[in-house]
């Protein structure tokens, strides 16, 4: 019987053991980024290949006939090769890459926010492409902003930017006798006549997450404020202004439930005055508005410019097809045009910005004024960037909603996101 | 054939017991030994019947939580998540977490959420028993949409309800226009009363398999005792409180553990519906878990906050046990 019952717990330790074995992960140098550093990118494969290519995003889905045009561009090269499209929500597509990259797996493509590009790099997620950049033919279109670096090393390449700016239902500003706002007592005095009025006002994003620290941001950094001086007055003005117009009424209190597409979706209805919304979405909610709408530079605000980096997954087993997929559409003049017109992305190749069919997009100017004075956050020395902007999304969650003072806000701010700066 | 015959002809195949051929041969000694191989031969398919049950459990809930707690005192980013050697940090994502500005209001509000869906679904789940004990065709219907309820996905809930209460949803402008508000109210985004929104969202689902258990007590309640304090002119009120609420307290004190349980590792709601706002005010410790792993990328800090759920999970499922043991004795 003791022989029976050493056998048996031998057993279950030795299949236990076998999953721990085959669990564990190695050293991702060693089978992630490393690997892919002496492959050459840029080498195409024939045209004949066939292959499926899975492509991350997270655009909604009025952004399918863009990605079909870009798509074609691709397929006028390699008509064999099926392109599948995953669409992984902007919250959740660091998490999922991650996730996906702890079991080796992951995209062939994927599009990201820039911001996340030094967490995937860290966790192998992503291919080197530095190799493959040096022999693409447009490279000296792009500015340095665009490549992402990371130890010398390139991981994505940005297409184009992408930035918030202030909209405003042209409609009720006539009714309420005020011209677009182009200061921030202008932006003040317009809100409290649309409030009087009985319009709502400010629609924005408030949920406590990374997506709605960016709105945060850009007011901060119009204020004079960082992340490495908290504890200045100038980031308090910004929280005690903000604070004050969602006690009015000005900001509604719904706001901190809101993401970026809930508030243009809200804006959309035609009862808000103003929206803090993005370029993209002159392709979302711009082409079906019902009412007379423009878009002004934020008010005393100064955007960090944002975007979507392209980048190939560093376990694609189809890396070279990846690289072409990306060469002939967002990385080419073509591609750059066709999303400018489809989505009003703001292209980063000056040829393609300077494409006629680019530069006459209604209402573009504003992002491209803000982007000529655009500012950036301080660089995290003592931590990750992330821990810092989830902080800052719960506290401007918490002034919008009244949980948090100004003063508890600014002392949240000093004690927990100060030392990573 | 008698078991006397068959055990006269049929010898055990395995060995003599040690104790038999010492005590020497007779009737007494090889029943013993025969008894004691049966035994033997019982407890062997006992154990190769839980083999594979152990090893599921060894793959997919013990090595899950040690890697769990080996990252809670470790220093784990993104940079280390693929890379199994952690270097250790000891208890400093312990500490860290504890000292963090708004734990405390973190574990206040885990407490109040696990009090609320406690009571509740209790109290919920026992009246809606004693309404729906009679079998009518309505009740049956009410069951059966009751049992539809709680095997809808968290995400299909929590997204109708979000929904429901949102400024423009059906509760707010109900309420408004009976007239107990000038403006409809909005508890997903009312710091004093979101938290509490969302345990009675998650509290009402829970009532609905609280009232499918209670009822089924209920049902069992001798009925005879019933009966005969009729007939002794005991008032209804006195027949619940001396004789059914007695049988059903097994009932309501599994449910009661089985509530807090699930208060204490609730993340699907409080992230559909208030993503843990507004600020932190309806963040609960498996939500801060999340947000500090997958917000924050603070893996050793959100594994901290997990093994500490896990800690007190496990405390009360110790205790559901001992519960089912002792009702299972009686």
């Amino acid at each position: 019987m003791m022989k029976l019952r050493r056998l048996m717990v031998v057993s279950l330790v030795t299949a236990v053991g076998l999953t721990l074995a085959g669990c564990v992960g190695s050293n991702p140098s060693s089978s992630g980024n490393g690997g892919q550093a002496a492959a050459d990118l840029a080498s195409p494969p024939p045209p004949d290949t066939k292959a499926t290519l899975n492509v991350w995003y997270y655009f909604d889905p009025t952004a399918k006939p863009t990605m079909q045009k870009l798509e074609d561009l691709f397929h006028a090269k390699y008509p064999n090769v099926k392109v599948n499209y995953l669409y992984v929500d902007f919250a959740n597509m660091r998490n999922k890459v991650l996730t996906a990259a702890a079991s080796k797996q992951g995209p062939d493509v994927l599009l990201l926010d820039p911001m996340d590009a030094d967490v995937l790099v860290k966790a192998g997620a992503l291919a080197d492409l530095t190799r493959g950049w040096k022999k693409f033919d447009g490279k000296d279109q792009y500015p340095d902003f665009a490549l992402k670096m990371v130890d010398e090393k390139l991981y994505s390449v940005q297409a184009y930017v992408n930035t918030t700016a202030l909209w405003y239902n042209a409609d009720i500003l006539r009714k309420i006798g005020v011209a677009p706002p182009t200061t921030p007592d202008e932006f003040g005095t317009a809100l409290t006549k649309a409030k009087a009025a009985g319009y709502q006002g400010f629609a924005l994003c408030g949920k406590p997450t990374n997506e709605c620290e960016t709105q945060a941001t850009s007011w901060i950094l119009g204020n004079g404020g960082n992340y490495d001086d908290l504890g200045s007055p100038k980031v308090k003005e910004v929280f005690t202004q903000f604070s004050d117009w969602a006690a009015k009424g000005y900001i509604p209190r719904e706001a901190v439930n809101w993401d970026h597409p809930t508030a243009s979706q809200k804006f959309a209805s035609g009862k808000y005055a103003f929206v803090q919304a993005g370029n993209w979405d002159l392709g979302v909610i711009g082409k079906g508005l019902d009412f007379k709408w423009g878009v002004v530079p934020l008010p005393g605000g100064k955007v960090a410019p944002g975007g979507e980096g392209e980048a190939v997954g560093a376990f694609s087993k189809n890396k070279r097809l990846a690289w072409q997929y990306l060469a002939s559409t967002f990385w080419s003049k073509d591609g750059q045009v066709i999303f400018a017109n489809g989505r009003g992305s703001i292209p980063v190749r000056p040829d393609a910005s300077k494409d006629p069919s680019v530069s006459q997009i209604p209402h573009i100017g504003a992002w491209v004024k803000e982007i000529a004075v655009a500012g950036s956050r301080s660089p995290a020395t003592n931590g990750d960037l992330q821990k810092a902007t989830q902080t800052m999304g719960e506290v401007w969650s918490g002034i919008l909603s009244g949980q948090l003072s100004p003063d508890q806000a600014e002392q949240r701010l000093k004690s927990e996101v100060a030392p990573i700066f | 054939m008698t078991a006397n015959a068959l055990s006269s002809e049929k010898k055990p195949e395995g060995p003599p017991a040690f104790g038999s051929l010492v005590r020497g041969s007779g009737h007494s000694g090889t029943r013993r030994a025969r008894r004691s191989y049966s035994a033997r031969q019982a407890r062997r398919r006992s154990l190769i019947l839980m083999a594979p049950a152990a090893v599921f459990l060894a793959m997919f809930c013990l090595y899950p939580l040690e890697e769990l707690v080996r990252m809670s005192v470790s220093k784990v980013h993104s940079a280390e998540l693929l890379d199994s050697t952690w270097k250790s940090a000891g208890f400093a994502n312990y500490t860290e977490t504890i000292r963090a500005n708004g734990f405390t209001t973190i574990v206040t509000n885990t407490i109040v959420l696990m009090l609320v869906v406690v009571l509740i679904t209790v109290f919920g789940g026992v009246a809606s028993a004693f309404i729906l004990q009679r079998r009518t065709k309505t009740n049956q219907a009410v069951q059966g949409l009751m049992v539809f309820l709680w095997a809808l996905p968290p995400l299909v809930t929590a997204s109708v309800w979000k929904f429901l209460l949102s400024g423009d949803g059906l509760f707010p402008a109900l309420v408004q226009r009976v007239g107990f508000t000038k403006t409809p109210p909005t508890p997903l985004v009312d710091p004093n009363f979101a938290l509490l929104a969302v345990a009675v969202v998650i509290a009402w689902v829970g009532v609905t398999f609280a009232s499918l258990i209670m009822r089924a007590s209920l049902l069992g309640v001798d009925r005879s005792q019933l009966e005969a304090a009729d007939v002794d002119g005991v008032s209804r009120w006195q027949s619940i409180r001396f004789i059914i609420l007695p049988a059903l307290r097994p009932a309501i004190l599994v449910q009661a553990l089985l509530a807090v349980i699930y208060a204490f590792r609730v993340f699907d709601y409080p992230f559909i519906m208030t993503s843990g706002g507004p600020g932190t005010a309806s963040t609960t410790l498996p939500y801060l878990a999340y947000k500090q792993s997958f917000g924050a990328l603070e893996f050793g800090e959100g594994a901290a906050t997990a093994v500490m759920s896990v800690i007190v999970v496990i405390l009360l499922a110790v205790v559901y046990v001992f519960l089912i043991r002792e009702e299972d004795a009686e």
